[in-house]
């Protein structure tokens, strides 16, 4: 368990947030892994068909939770419009940031993500945010490369309209 | 013009996944149409704003593993129900109501032979051959009842009178 609790709490992390739902996300794929044992062809490594069943998993667990609605991307606390602000003046800044700014960046993207379908949330967290391949992808969902391809397209253009809407709104508001 | 320019280049791969020419082309474009800027600006911060979300982890709390393994424990006590028990939970809804309804089709079954027994009683009870019927509703016969079908039977009952 010691071996493949950082890999499971990496893809739970993918779709919770908050600690405790990582964490109870984690436990029930552990106990999932341990009464589905049998089902282990020895085809794959372990760590992949364990990947895969906890992404399986966690989807089913965001598809059946009811929407959040505070955590939507309607309202934006101070911190996320001044990471807007300043990302917005200074376009060649660098990605390394304080832990600060980049808090408020993950809370901005954590409030669009909760807009977005999992299947979106899942591959661009995949993709854009962790620098996986779309054949990597494929391994660690079960889905075929095109519907990684197509789902990414999607996803990504639903992300930046949301952004740019975003945006638009902090234009309309700045003096 | 912004549909047919650097828009597809944004959604078909990641900022990061972008070649050299591909930025050179999307910020040559982009320096002249404002809608493509705005995209490419909200493209740009959309893959930091994941970058930052997907550096997160989590870590687990020391009593994770004791947690993991009472649940595997519980698991391990609560007996297995039996295969015919599981399948009687699964169906037990539809076992349930053909069970009904086969209960309602023998009480229908029922209730028609007894009802159509009474009929046939009441049937032979007004027997339009029987004599009573033929002497005092001779009307009625309009079912082309032979004339020497009425004889026979008053005959039949004379012969039966013993006269």
């Amino acid at each position: 368990m010691r071996r493949y609790s950082p890999r499971v709490f990496q893809v739970a992390g993918r779709f919770f947030r908050q600690r405790a739902q990582v964490e109870e996300a984690a436990q029930e794929a552990f106990l999932r892994a341990y009464t589905q044992l049998s089902s282990f062809e020895g085809k794959g490594s372990f760590e992949g068909w364990l990947t895969r069943l906890t992404t399986n998993l966690c989807l089913n667990m965001v598809r059946s939770a009811k929407r959040r609605p505070e955590s939507t991307a309607a309202d934006l606390s101070e911190d996320e419009s001044d990471w807007l602000e300043n990302r917005l003046a200074d376009v060649s800044t660098a990605r390394h940031e304080s832990s600060e700014r980049g808090r408020a960046a993950a809370d901005l993207a954590e409030k669009v993500l909760n807009d977005m379908s999992p299947d979106d949330r899942l591959v661009l967290m995949m993709i854009d945010g962790e620098e996986n391949s779309v054949k990597e992808v494929s391994e660690m969902t079960g889905w075929s490369e095109s519907k990684v391809k197509t789902q990414a397209f999607r996803a990504r253009r639903r992300m930046r309209e949301a952004v740019e809407s975003l945006l638009g709104g902090r234009r309309k508001t700045e003096p | 013009m912004r549909d047919n320019h650097i828009i597809r280049m944004l959604e078909e791969r990641a900022i990061d996944g972008l070649s050299e020419g591909e930025v050179i082309t999307i910020e040559a474009h982009s320096a002249d149409c404002s809608a493509c800027l705005r995209a490419y600006e909200a493209a740009r911060l959309a893959a930091e704003m994941l970058r930052a979300r997907a550096s997160e982890t989590a870590e687990p709390t020391p009593f994770f593993k004791t947690r993991v393994m009472a649940s595997i424990r519980e698991k391990q006590l609560s007996p297995e129900l039996p295969a015919l028990l599981r399948m009687w939970k699964a169906a037990g809804s539809l076992v349930s109501m053909m069970a009904v309804l086969v209960v309602v089709l023998i009480g229908l079954t029922v209730y028609s032979s007894s009802s159509g027994t009474q009929a046939d009683e009441l049937l032979a009870g007004q027997n339009i051959y029987s004599p009573e019927f033929v002497v005092l509703e001779p009307g009625a016969l309009d079912d082309g009842l032979a004339y020497d079908q009425v004889l026979s039977t008053m005959y039949d009952l004379g012969d039966f009178d013993g006269q």
